[in-house]
């Protein structure tokens, strides 16, 4: 966005309609304010509304100790030693911070499966077609969790959880405990189906993809010159995500009605009148 | 039953023992302002005691997001609504008596569990948690209490197409939305609803150091600690003496 006639960049002939990532990725367009604003995504009219940020957890460090148990266990809402919804890829689950207003509009209840898709041109993957055995593998599953601490729009899934694989789907529908762990490796996955990948891509700016771009050392205390994994190679952190979300299962478990924890009328968006009275501290009087 | 001198609520309150104090009294403090609810002091104290079998549900120290967090679920919401159906409306701090030496808060005009346990003919009220509510230690991490938007209906969204930058939010000094993490270890109470609730004496107050101990000897397993903590810090273990 600027007007500064000494800005002028090169969109390499690919359109302004051009959606596929690596299009938009290697495509420069300058426009002013006044034009973006009436500028719309054309996947917002196909239902894809929702941004997602996914932000760095402290529990973990990127993708190390996902799968560690305890860990697990902590990470998210659905954390369970004993998995008593065999559906739970592992003793927890990842899942995406959802505002409960765009939830319930969309029939979303707290802790039901959703689907999440990314831009249809690339994602979950380049040329997927619904009847591709691998589309089941590489569309993600995940529970939605009620959080009224974001914005209508926005949502969030905290980064780099442990795919799904062929064989950890292949191990979660074949093995007697579901887990989604794959029977020759051991690969757990924290997910039923699907990735954080699913809905994402790498950014990979063409300015940055040179011999010569100065950058820290990924592994040391220094400068390299060229190609740096974290700043090349960033897998991660997504660029744009504009998402679409869909009902994929009921939370309750194995599926039947809604996950146990809303029934008690104490979470959020879904308070009874005492939890009401109890948040606004009016269960005890004051008397002055 | 005896009653016992609480200067928490500035009066005496009934409890099952005279009033005794030990000696010191051990205390762990945390800094709530500081705290980012990082777990790590849940992890240390599960790696340290909490490996075992029959203890993989149990985190004794654990640090939850108020105010829809909670470990087991919700306890501390159920324990003040069985006290609210015991004295509906009744739970009134008197502050027009002015702040003493003796009475910093003023005084509690409302029940305790001992006082509302004493109407349902137990020691303490309160109630065992499902293996269910065990489960999710870590529920509703980082769950704030609605917007006030949404709240007050200004605007279902708070996000208009047209203008997206001009977004609906609180304003000062109101402040609705909050969240605060609590974090959470066994209180070794001045007067504990466990050592109160156990019918074997098993649970003792150490004279020495004022920690809350059980015996594991004298211990059967009625889980009446469970029950009349409010705090849902003592846990039971089915696997011991197995």
């Amino acid at each position: 966005m600027t007007t500064n006639p000494y800005v002028r960049p090169d969109d390499y002939g690919i359109p302004i309609t051009a959606q596929h990532h690596d299009d938009k990725t290697v495509r420069n367009i300058k426009l002013p304010w006044q034009e973006i604003k009436r500028h719309a995504n054309p996947l917002w009219e196909k239902g894809y509304q929702f941004y997602c940020v996914t932000p760095k957890t402290r529990h973990r460090v990127h993708s190390q100790w996902s799968v560690n148990d305890w860990v697990q266990i902590y990470e998210s809402n659905f954390g369970d030693p004993y998995r008593m919804d065999k559906r739970t890829p592992g003793v927890g689950e990842h899942q995406l911070h959802i505002n409960p207003q765009a939830a319930k509009d969309r029939g979303i209840n707290d802790g039901d499966y959703v689907y999440v898709d990314g831009n249809p041109v690339d994602r979950p993957y380049r040329g997927w077609k619904p009847s591709d055995p691998y589309y089941k593998v590489a569309r993600l599953m995940i529970r939605a969790k009620y959080n009224p601490a974001y914005p209508y729009h926005v949502t969030m899934a905290k980064h780099a959880p442990y795919v799904a694989t062929p064989k950890s789907v292949k191990g979660h529908e074949t093995r007697p405990d579901g887990r989604a762990i794959a029977v020759d490796t051991g690969y757990q996955s924290n997910f039923r189906y699907g990735a954080q990948q699913s809905f994402t891509r790498n950014w990979l700016m063409p300015m940055h993809q040179t011999d010569s771009l100065p950058g820290k050392h990924a592994i040391a205390w220094k400068f390299k010159w060229g190609y740096q994994v974290d700043h090349h190679a960033i897998n991660t952190v997504p660029k744009e995500c504009l998402i679409r979300i869909t009902k994929a299962e009921d939370g309750g478990i194995g599926a039947r009605g809604p996950w146990e924890p809303v029934r008690t009328g104490f979470t959020p968006g879904q308070e009874n009148e005492f939890m009401i009275k109890w948040l606004k501290g009016e269960h005890i009087k004051i008397k002055v | 039953m005896p009653e016992v001198y609480n200067w928490h609520l500035g009066r005496k309150m009934l409890y099952p023992y005279e009033e005794r104090h030990p000696k010191w009294q051990f205390a762990f403090v945390f800094n709530i302002n500081r705290c980012l609810a990082c777990q790590t002091c849940s992890m240390a104290d599960k790696s340290t005691w909490l490996f075992s079998k029959g203890q993989e549900y149990m985190w004794w120290n654990n640090v939850e997001t108020k105010p829809y967090g909670g470990y087991p679920q919700f306890y501390d919401v159920k324990i003040t609504q069985l006290i609210e159906q015991v004295n509906p409306g009744g739970q009134v701090w008197n502050v027009r008596v002015g702040r003493k030496h003796h009475a910093p808060y003023g005084v509690f005009e409302g029940m305790t569990i001992f006082d509302a346990g004493a109407k349902v003919g137990q020691a303490a009220i309160g109630y065992i948690p499902t293996d269910q509510e065990w489960r999710f230690v870590n529920i509703y991490e980082d769950t704030a209490t609605s917007m006030r938007a949404l709240v007050e209906g200004i605007d279902k969204t708070g996000f208009s197409r047209d203008e997206p930058w001009k977004m609906t939010g609180s304003s000062l000094p109101e402040h609705e939305t909050f969240f605060f993490y609590l974090q959470r270890i066994c209180n070794h109470c001045t007067y504990p609803g466990c050592l109160a609730a156990c019918p074997r004496k098993a649970i003792y107050k150490r004279p020495e150091d004022g920690i809350v101990l059980i015996d594991q000897n004298r211990c059967r397993g009625y889980k009446k600690c469970v029950e009349q903590c409010p705090y849902k810090k003592p846990m039971y273990r089915g696997t011991t003496r197995v």
